[in-house]
């Protein structure tokens, strides 16, 4: 956890020094009269300093002390976690092009198999059903207006 | 019109059957969230929100508020049946209530945890209504400093009321209200930070950064480690407490109430902290404080009671400052805001009908959740034994659901995934995900305070000092601030935090 706590710390700081040299190219204005770059100005040197204390006390903090010793990062099902994540992106970048109905059906499939792999069919007879009960409820009900894709549904 | 009469035509609202129907419906998916672990009232509240764009004002806020205490109710099913809490502010039930269930008391433990919980509630809402409007009064006289101190004391309250460590709820605030700049500067206009994306103009919405933080993390982590519920097998008896029950339990339920109530009114106090505020007064006061976490109905009785009264008690700051006190209710101001409503003193003046039929379907809520939610605490069981791996997908596709309708685009699905990404990370590195996101929604009010104060004196700082009630909250924000430092405080916040984990 030590490790990961000062990479922490770094990603912090380099976020705030991004977040100061950012907000330097917009017009800072003056002390009493702020512009617009003021408060992320502020803002950024607070996070840096925030961001460097919490590295200094990473490195300081006796190992009893650590609240928590081993790395958060989970060792198991880790690529089930990587698989939903991508499967999300995925259906954002494709939304669009497939419509919804066939990019939601295509997502669920996934998911369902990613919860409990099982036979194919089980599970697209899930998704379908899952993906027209919230058709029929946000899309005809509630008339949310979804991408109706190249299919044109 | 006096009280009366506002209440009167606040029941005239709140009893017509368009939101009779809607905060039956709130009430009990709100309970259903509380008895499924996994998915909070703030990340149910979140996914409701665009659906919320069809329904009038008056009643989205009825179905949403309903979801909010309603998961009160339905958090201690999971504490007491499965050990597991369905909710956060259910985490102390666990202690006393799955020892109860355990000794084959499962019964008289979720008959108190309901009971206590509409006391509480119903009390609570008597407390909003008495005292919301004058505290209203005297906001509407607030300028831009005294929004200042506001904002600065809710903030410091907010990092202050945390859990676990104090620099991290700290970097976490400053990352939420970094976040907050993104868009156009109110004052010129120009673009900040938007990396020339036309999506970004208007800020960041604040419907996926909810979505993605409290229900797309929560579903990550539990991919990655899955939720094991074993419920208890006991035959659920007996729900009304006996008389032995009743005088054990009536200290705690009015502890409860009033400790609830009054962390709930606090910005920055939140259910979580009312029940294990709770909890340890009752083992202060207790005769036999050893005896708690072996199955003592006061351990039940009170932190049950005083989540449900904080839940009532945090509409105060929303309704007579406008400004959230916790993450729940700063969704609610989302509601307001998809419906061209500012909560607030204001609000209560100019739209009277709206405060008062809110207030008083919280009473029609608290009744509907005794009368329904005991006798289908069998139901609750039964939904208990949903499979997670059944329930994931379906979270994930009204998280997807709800961001893509905010504004009918796939950029805000990918907003919502990248911030359920930054919550996972959050979360597995101890990070309070509260905080950035409260920080993220007072940033604006902030900025907008300050620029406006020193225009108002023409630059002058002295205007924070001058007005005493500004002076008054910023001066309580720095005491609350550097009390933090003190070793006392510190000790007890990770006590808190270790407890919570």
């Amino acid at each position: 956890m030590r490790k990961w706590d000062r990479i922490a710390s770094l990603l912090g700081i380099s976020l705030g020094v991004l977040l100061v040299i950012s907000s330097l190219k917009l017009d800072l204005g003056q002390f009493n009269n702020p512009g617009p770059g003021f408060m992320p100005f502020v803002s950024g040197i607070l996070l840096t300093a925030l961001c460097f204390a919490y590295g200094v006390r990473s490195i300081w903090i006796k190992d009893d002390d650590y609240e928590k010793k081993e790395s958060p990062w989970p060792r198991e099902n880790w690529e089930k976690l990587i698989g939903v994540l991508v499967a999300l992106f995925l259906f954002t970048f494709l939304l669009t092009t497939l419509g919804y109905l066939l990019s939601i059906f295509l997502l669920m499939i996934f998911l369902f198999w990613v919860g409990e792999p099982g036979k194919w069919i089980i599970i697209g007879i899930k998704a379908a059903l899952t993906v027209l009960a919230t058709y029929i409820v946000f899309g005809k009900w509630l008339m949310i207006q979804f991408p109706k894709g190249f299919l044109g549904v | 019109m006096d009280l009366i009469q506002y209440i009167l035509a606040g029941f005239q609202i709140s009893l017509q059957p368009i939101n009779l129907f809607y905060c039956l419906l709130g009430v009990v998916f709100g309970t259903l969230i509380g008895v499924l672990p996994g998915i909070g009232p703030a990340g149910a509240i979140a996914l409701l929100l665009p659906v919320s764009f069809h329904v009038p004002p008056v009643s989205t806020i009825i179905l949403l508020a309903g979801i909010y205490y309603g998961a009160m109710y339905g958090g201690s099913t999971t504490s007491i049946l499965v050990n597991i809490p369905g909710e956060a502010a259910a985490v102390v039930t666990c202690l006393d209530g799955y020892q109860m269930a355990r000794k084959g008391r499962a019964g008289p433990a979720l008959g108190i945890s309901a009971i206590g919980s509409f006391i509480g509630g119903t009390l609570g809402v008597l407390g909003l209504m008495l005292l919301a409007p004058p505290m209203g009064r005297v906001a509407r006289e607030f300028g831009a400093p005294e929004y200042l101190g506001l904002v600065c004391l809710g903030l410091t309250l907010l990092i202050y009321l945390g859990r676990g460590s104090f620099l991290k709820s700290l970097i976490s605030a400053v990352v939420g209200l970094s976040l907050s700049f993104i868009g156009q500067d109110m004052f010129t206009g120009e673009d900040r930070f938007t990396l020339g994306i036309m999506e970004l103009k208007d800020g960041i919405d604040l419907i996926p950064i909810f979505m993605g933080f409290f229900g797309v993390s929560e579903v990550l982590m539990n991919v990655e480690r899955p939720i094991q519920r074993e419920i208890i097998k006991t035959k659920v008896q007996n729900l009304l407490p006996d008389l032995k029950d009743w005088i054990d339990s009536i200290g705690a339920i009015l502890r409860g109430t009033v400790i609830g109530f009054s962390i709930g009114a606090i910005p920055g106090g939140s259910s979580v902290i009312a029940s294990f505020a709770s909890y340890a007064v009752e083992k202060k006061v207790s005769k036999y404080p050893e005896l708690f976490g072996t199955g003592v109905i006061k351990g039940v009785a009170g932190p049950e009671t005083a989540n449900n009264a904080a839940a009532q008690g945090a509409f105060i700051p929303l309704f007579a400052l406008g400004i959230p006190s916790n993450v729940v209710i700063a969704l609610l101001i989302g509601a307001f805001m998809l419906h061209g409503i500012r909560p607030g003193p204001l609000m209560m003046e100019q739209q009277p009908d709206l405060f008062w039929g809110i207030v008083t379907s919280m009473y029609v809520g608290n009744a509907m959740l005794l009368v329904f939610n005991l006798p289908m605490i069998g139901v609750w069981v039964q939904i208990l034994r949903v499979p997670y791996k059944t329930l994931f997908p379906l979270i994930l596709l009204f998280c997807l659901i709800g961001a893509y309708s905010v504004n009918y685009s796939a950029f805000d699905v990918a907003i919502m995934i990248i911030f359920g990404m930054i919550g996972y990370v959050f979360r597995k590195m101890g990070f309070e995900g509260a905080p950035l996101v409260l920080a993220f929604i007072l940033g604006s009010m902030l900025e907008n305070a300050l620029r406006q104060s020193l225009i108002i004196s023409h630059g002058s700082f002295l205007i924070f000092i001058t007005r005493p009630i500004c002076a008054g909250f910023l001066t309580a924000a720095l005491v609350i601030f550097l009390s933090n430092l003190l070793p006392f405080f510190k000790e007890k916040r990770e006590v808190l935090g270790r407890e919570e984990s």
